[in-house]
């Protein structure tokens, strides 16, 4: 099997793994040796969806011994197996990195044998690329659940991200849907990785404090014990992240975020994904419904981005008695109408979590706002220079005291109907059969009436189940 | 404006590159003009009765204009007037000279941390004199929504985002004779803004990057970049491996694509048409040149 044919079939295998990011690690380039990092990650390609192509994601083998009904690599599909030498891919790696293809490598792997074979397999590409080419780009590897401590240890010194996946949201999920795997098995390397990350931190902190204390008393105890500073590697430095799919299992918002919440605390993660159940098997455990969950995703996203960047607490974005986010409203606009005793906001006084909390004013516009006005006077115009959403954020602010508002009614519903936006799911693709409800259309749609029910119906009256409907 | 009750009506032409931007500002202080228009000799418009001055790049006046900006505002200010001066918008160098006025005015500039006596006394010391980094609350640039200021910071902003795409999109290509060399056009002259990170990257890897818009081209040696401009641009053939890693990354790129999410509206959000002729995964998608 030639290369590039390989290469699509672990290619094919790996892209349903949403986590493709470069960031979290800043790394200079050194004199000799290819490559260097940027913390903020670069994107370098985006897919027919959209989606970013950042790192060379593949899978080191699709050969696996396992069964999970949501994976197109589970034993019972058939399929071409195959499996990269580890010697290939550090070489399709570097090809790639030298064209400006890619930031780095991404690298799962199916379960050949057992976790520890694949792991001692990922191990030799990743060392063949670190040691032998020393190579300074991003490596993300995935911890596959099972594998002994000391295997994982040393693929955490060589990638500069791990992630282990949640794949799904709770235990009783798990046993049905992915039955070889177990809490235990996914929550333990969690843990290791974690404390691998915090030990080698503590480890360089006391490194650079004796190399420091070696310029002042120049003694050669001193500098012996420095030397080794340079040589030890960190151990993950851009952290861990996971995922978990969404809407294959009947596990609410409420949930899920209480869950991802507890992860960002407990496991210090970077980020926690969420990939909108696609389905790619037959079978009865799973839900047989087409429809794409990835309205719900892109609402997850957004009050994950709350949790992270805007000082929300889980329990402010989303409640039991509430467990499903609104499709309608963002999480920030439906927190805003929940308490409108919070607002309105004086723009010109205050402080900078307040002006967080104004739906249309994100963190790069409420910075701007508290540097524009040490030495202006913010008002409509001002705003709109600065780049805020003014026509959202209207509601909720004061200029010099008065109210930018204007004559809508402050009050729930009148504010709501506002705010409330579809998401742009685009206009093709499996998101764009959707109609505004209470469009009007002078004709039947016979083309698109079919795909609810074969009656034809206009876009008139078709309201909220048009809505679900989604495309076959 | 603070200088000049009426503008005069003049044109300063430039060359359309930096240093001929700075020599043109540099002159309306020796002739004591203010002039309504400042733009590349190829973009200007005369308007009626207009005088027009032809400006000669000169690389010592620009200096000065650099010294000059450098003492009053800091070199970070400099930075950014520099990457704004790049761009291809028809009003960038009048928004630049009028950002340069407002820094050199003495009432302005008084305000500015750098010329504050005895604040910072260790600054000066370690980055030479009035050459300290600005302290953003106190820097030229922090009144954001002043008129004068405010076309600085939005042409910056512009050209660094050109800048990240030409991080992102640039395609390198193995040539016979060991040479990798990546084509462009991006709408802001910023290959001498990449140089710096590419060269750090691919390290010992020699390379040419060619802007076809600006016709300027950065070329890395193993050691030191330099900057050519030039009309021709012939480079030698691909090598063999190169057309088999082009095939390779392609598939690799169409495999990615999962059907029941295509949406092409949000792809050409993050990856505009206009860069995908020189993108080696969608360069036959490309849009067909006028």
């Amino acid at each position: 099997m030639d290369i590039a044919e390989k290469l699509e079939l672990l290619a094919d295998a790996a892209k349903y793994d949403v986590a493709c990011t470069s960031s979290g690690v800043d790394r200079s380039a050194q004199k000799g040796k290819l490559g260097n990092t940027s913390a903020a990650g670069i994107c370098h390609s985006f897919t027919a969806d959209g989606r970013c192509v950042t790192l060379l994601k593949v899978l080191m083998s699709n050969a696996c011994i396992y069964n999970c009904a949501y994976c197109v690599n589970r034993i019972s599909n058939e399929g071409k197996r195959t499996t990269f030498k580890p010697r290939e891919l550090a070489d399709l790696t570097i090809s790639f990195y030298r064209r400006n293809y890619i930031e780095g490598l991404f690298l799962s792997s199916g379960v050949v044998k057992s976790p520890d074979f694949t792991t001692e397999l990922m191990i030799e590409a990743l060392s063949i690329l670190r040691e032998e080419y020393g190579f300074r780009g991003y490596i993300h590897a995935k911890a596959i659940p099972g594998t002994s401590p000391e295997l994982l240890e040393r693929l955490g010194s060589l990638a500069d991200r791990m992630s282990v996946n949640l794949e799904l949201p709770s235990q009783k999920s798990l046993n049905l849907l992915a039955p070889d795997k177990s809490k235990h098995d996914i929550l333990s390397p969690m843990a290791f990785i974690k404390q691998g990350i915090e030990e080698a931190r503590d480890t360089r902190r006391l490194m650079q404090k004796s190399k420091r204390a070696s310029t002042t008393y120049l003694s050669t105890r001193n500098t012996a014990m420095a030397k080794p500073a340079r040589e030890v590697r960190q151990f993950a430095p851009a952290g861990q992240s996971t995922q978990m799919i969404i809407g294959a299992t009947p596990e609410s918002d409420y949930q899920i975020l209480n869950l991802s919440s507890a992860l960002y605390q407990t496991f210090a993660m970077k980020r926690v994904f969420f990939s909108a159940y696609l389905p790619v098997n037959q079978d009865k455990r799973l839900p047989s419904n087409n429809a794409v969950a990835l309205d719900r995703e892109h609402r997850l996203y957004q009050a994950d981005w709350l949790m992270r960047f805007y000082g929300f607490d889980v329990n402010e974005v989303i409640d039991e008695s509430n467990p499903f986010l609104d499709l309608d409203v963002d999480p920030k606009a439906n927190w805003a109408l929940n308490h409108l005793d919070f607002f309105p906001v004086e723009v010109n006084k205050a402080p900078y979590a307040s002006l967080l909390r104004v739906p249309g004013i994100g963190v790069r516009g409420a910075k701007l706002i508290i540097r524009a006005r040490k030495t202006h006077v913010l008002r409509e115009q001002e705003l709109r220079k600065l780049g805020i959403a003014y026509k959202r954020a209207q509601f909720f602010i004061t200029c010099q005291g008065k109210y930018q508002g204007g004559a809508v009614a402050f009050e729930r519903e009148a504010l709501r109907s506002r705010l409330a936006a579809p998401i742009q799911g685009g206009r093709h693709g499996s998101r764009s059969a959707k109609i505004t409800p209470g469009q009007m259309s002078l004709f039947d749609q016979p083309q698109a009436g079919a795909l609810w029910g074969g009656s034809p119906v206009g876009a008139l009256g078709s309201g909220p189940a048009a809505l679900k409907a989604g495309a076959a | 404006m603070t200088y000049k009750q009426t503008p005069d009506n003049i044109a300063y032409l430039y060359d359309g590159s930096v240093e001929g931007l700075f020599t043109a500002v540099f002159l309306t202080y020796a002739y004591k003009e203010d002039p309504i228009d400042i733009c590349p000799k190829a973009a200007h418009q005369p308007r009626l009765g207009q005088a027009v001055r032809t400006i000669e790049t000169d690389f010592a006046l620009a200096t000065r204009v650099q010294r000059g900006i450098c003492r009053v505002a800091g070199y970070e200010v400099f930075d950014i007037v520099k990457v704004a001066a790049l761009s291809d918008e028809p009003h960038t160098g009048m928004a630049v000279y009028h950002f340069i006025r407002y820094c050199m005015d003495a009432r302005n500039a008084y305000g500015f941390s750098h010329n504050r006596r005895g604040e910072d006394a260790l600054a000066p010391k370690i980055y030479g004199a009035g050459c300290g980094p600005a302290d953003i609350n106190t820097s030229a640039v922090r009144a954001v929504l002043h008129p004068d200021v405010e076309p600085v910071l939005k042409l910056e902003r512009a050209v660094q985002n050109e800048r990240h795409h030409m991080l992102e999109f640039l395609r390198f290509e193995e040539l016979v004779g060991g040479l990798w060399c990546a084509k462009c056009n991006p709408k802001a002259s910023v290959v001498p803004l990449v140089m710096d990170w590419f060269a750090a990257r691919f390290n010992t890897q020699p390379f040419i990057i060619y802007d076809e818009n600006h016709h300027v081209a950065g070329v890395y040696e193993g050691a030191d970049w330099h900057l050519v401009c030039t009309d021709q641009f012939t480079p030698p053939p691909r090598t063999q491996n190169e057309e088999k890693m082009q095939e390779a990354w392609k598939r690799f790129y169409d495999t990615l694509a999962i059907d029941a999410r295509y949406n092409p509206e949000l792809r050409r959000h993050f990856m505009p048409k206009r860069l995908w002729k020189n993108i080696t995964e969608v360069r036959d998608m490309a849009p067909a040149e006028r």
